[in-house]
């Protein structure tokens, strides 16, 4: 009796628990079949935030097969302020088209968010990756808002020391090694509720470091 | 043919570039100290053109007084010109405050005068100057009536003397301003002057003021030099408070941008190199060179850069004069207006990216990578332009990061340390020499992993086995 009743009412004006509502403006597959059957892949337009647990556990590489994909675009990655040199050498392993990246550095957090802002802005990116060690509100505000109806991929990295009264971002990714695993907690995204640990065996040590 | 006549009456201060908001009282004099031109902030106070200097100091003490700089008048005026080409090649200055458009041919591809008319205004008014204007068969007509009958629209040769007749005689250029006045003689209008015995015209005031007569009316044909586009755009402008901050300077950008961008279009062509010089009061000069990553006549765009720019380095202050230069002008197909709508062109978008980040932080911090043909992992990648492709294979097993210098590591009984002894995973990769430019190495490279499970790639010196962290797998 319950599922007709559900039936006859057209899905999109009742919302079940269960259901994610996907993306209005699509995904990037993450070329890790874990993740793309539990989320479809990376969301587009949607301000991806990634927390790593510390640096070194191929938290970058989870990126990687998506930005080659969008590598294979027209448009430009951008790199906000990396950590260290971005090598070259890895991205041409990993099958991105180096030159689609444009590396940035800025002198504080602010410019870097502006850079970031520029990128979303600008209609000229498939992708915008940043690195903040350090992050307010005010600047996740102003990106997701230069984001909105924008199909670009959009991630910052922060480090789990970043504290906020209030976290804006839509999507929070926890990276995290456990021996030989990685695994990634997602607990909050847009439009979806809370989706148990997805764990990646082998990410640091196979195709992703170019090992073959 | 027909003429429409663009006089600019206020074109001695409008060269003086203000801001919009804060308008000081500002007249021009001329060598007699008389003055012949002012702002619309000495209406209220009373200060009348033709007055004396003396006279408007005892009104108000504060006025701004400049020289006229009748140079810049005329350079403005060729800026005005340039902008002007899309709406007729038939274009000649009338010095000192005219500028002389056929517009016969243009009629019907712009829908009517009236529309035409109104198009070029728009454009005048994007650079900041006053104008009145007039439409008539002949030049010098057209001219007499933008000055004295504003508006007046005359389209047949025998209409001409209905609307010039009742003109004031001293629409006339005299040669000799110490003779009397067609005035003095009862001769206030030009219909009476044209009444008049010619002979008795040509003795008391000289043949030109028969000739100037004769072509109004069409009698006699008045040829006109046309004004030809220079090689490249070089234009100064002058401000009429002198400014020391960025925004202070910017409206003045504004409309220089808007000038190029305009003579750059007529050309079909984009900017890809220009320098802008700003002087002072002391003539201290400071030049910002510009380069953009591909050619742009967007005036928004430019505006932009050149604010992003002088944002981020040190301006002289008190600036008086800002001067833009085009260095390269490669061609610039016109963009294409379709009817279906579709996404903004990407290369155009990606061009403007580089340049906005470059203007902000500099050329420098803004930066393509690519790899290189090296075994050294130092060498075996580089900075280049933006965009740059390079096809080199590069070596397996490379890490995501490269430290900008390698880490020196602890080590004990020859077991690196890193948060806790690393524990190597693969390797040794030999990579040594480098002979040919002094930058000689000898290492064993491996993958090692620390205690809480980061991957680093951590060289050995063949030499004194030190230990070092060179890369991370993030």
């Amino acid at each position: 009796m319950t599922s007709t009743l559900l039936q006859s009412i057209p899905p999109s004006q009742v919302w079940r628990g269960k259901e994610h509502r996907l993306n209005p403006l699509g995904y990037i597959p993450s070329g890790f079949s874990n993740i793309d059957d539990k989320i479809h892949g990376w969301p587009l337009g949607t301000l991806i935030e990634m927390v790593p647990s510390q640096v070194g556990i191929g938290e970058f590489s989870l990126l990687l097969p998506a930005l080659a994909r969008l590598s294979q675009n027209p448009r430009w990655i951008l790199l906000v302020c990396p950590p260290h040199i971005p090598y070259a050498p890895f991205f041409s392993n990993m099958g991105l088209d180096t030159s689609k990246i444009i590396v940035t550095h800025a002198k504080n957090i602010n410019d870097a968010g502006w850079c970031m802002e520029q990128g979303l802005r600008s209609n000229a990116c498939s992708a915008v990756i940043g690195w903040f060690p350090q992050i307010t509100e005010k600047i996740i505000r102003r990106l997701q808002l230069n984001l909105e109806e924008k199909k670009v991929f959009s991630v910052f990295f922060t480090k789990p020391t970043t504290s906020y009264k209030n976290n804006p971002t839509p999507w929070r990714v926890l990276i995290r090694q456990t021996g030989h695993k990685t695994v990634i907690e997602i607990p909050k995204r847009r439009g979806g509720g809370p989706i148990s640990p997805i764990s990646l065996s082998n990410l640091m040590n196979q195709k992703c470091c170019g090992f073959v | 043919m027909l003429w429409l006549c663009l006089d600019f009456p206020n074109l001695s201060i409008d060269i003086f570039t203000g801001r919009e908001d804060a308008e000081e009282p500002t007249v021009i004099t001329n060598s007699k100290n008389i003055i012949i031109a002012k702002n619309k902030a000495c209406q209220h106070i009373g200060i009348k053109a033709g007055m004396s200097l003396s006279a408007a100091y005892a009104v108000y003490s504060l006025i701004q007084v400049k020289r006229r700089n009748i140079y810049q008048e005329e350079r403005t005026l060729e800026s005005i010109a340039m902008s002007l080409f899309k709406y007729s090649s038939q274009i000649s200055l009338s010095p000192p405050s005219s500028i002389l458009i056929e517009i016969g041919a243009s009629v019907k591809l712009f829908h009517g005068i009236q529309n035409l008319r109104k198009q070029i205004l728009e454009t005048i008014n994007e650079l900041g100057v006053g104008v009145q204007t007039a439409v008539s068969p002949t030049p010098l007509s057209a001219t007499w009536l933008s000055r004295h009958k504003v508006n007046a629209t005359v389209l047949m040769m025998n209409d001409i003397p209905q609307y010039v007749n009742p003109l004031p005689a001293s629409a006339i250029e005299f040669k000799h301003t110490s003779t009397t006045q067609p005035r003095d003689a009862g001769l206030k209008t030009i219909g009476q002057l044209v009444r008049a015995p010619r002979s008795a015209v040509t003795q008391r005031w000289g043949l030109s003021v028969l000739d100037q007569l004769d072509r109004v009316f069409g009698i006699r044909p008045d040829p006109q030099t046309f004004f030809v586009l220079p090689d490249y755009f070089s234009t100064e402008i002058s401000l009429n408070l002198p400014a020391s901050s960025v925004p202070e300077i910017i409206f003045g950008i504004r409309r220089i941008t808007q000038s190029m961008a305009n003579y750059l279009s007529v050309k079909q062509r984009g900017v890809l190199k220009f320098n802008l010089t700003v002087a002072n009061e002391e003539q201290d000069t400071h030049i910002f060179h510009f380069k953009l990553s591909g050619p742009s006549r967007d005036p928004k765009h430019l505006t932009s850069l050149i604010q992003e720019r002088l944002s981020r380095e040190t301006i002289p202050s008190r600036i008086e004069s800002i001067h833009l230069k085009s260095i390269q002008e490669p061609p610039l197909a016109p963009s294409i207006d379709s009817l279906i709508p579709q996404e903004e062109n990407t290369e155009f978008c990606q061009a403007h990216l580089i340049d906005q980040l470059q203007a902000k932080l500099g050329n420098d911090c803004v930066y393509g990578i690519t790899v290189c043909a090296d075994h050294r992992p130092e060498n075996s990648w580089r900075t280049t332009t933006p965009g740059e492709r390079h096809q080199q294979t590069p070596p397996r097993n490379r890490p995501s990061w490269l430290l900008h210098k390698p880490i020196a590591l602890t080590s004990t009984s020859n077991i690196p340390h890193l948060r806790g002894p690393l524990v190597i995973i693969s390797g040794p990769e030999r990579i040594e020499t480098g002979w040919w430019d002094d930058n000689d190495i000898k290492r064993d490279y491996f993958l090692a992993r620390t205690q809480d499970h980061s991957q680093v790639w951590i060289y050995q010196e063949t030499i004194n086995d030190r230990w070092f962290l060179h890369g991370i797998f993030a």
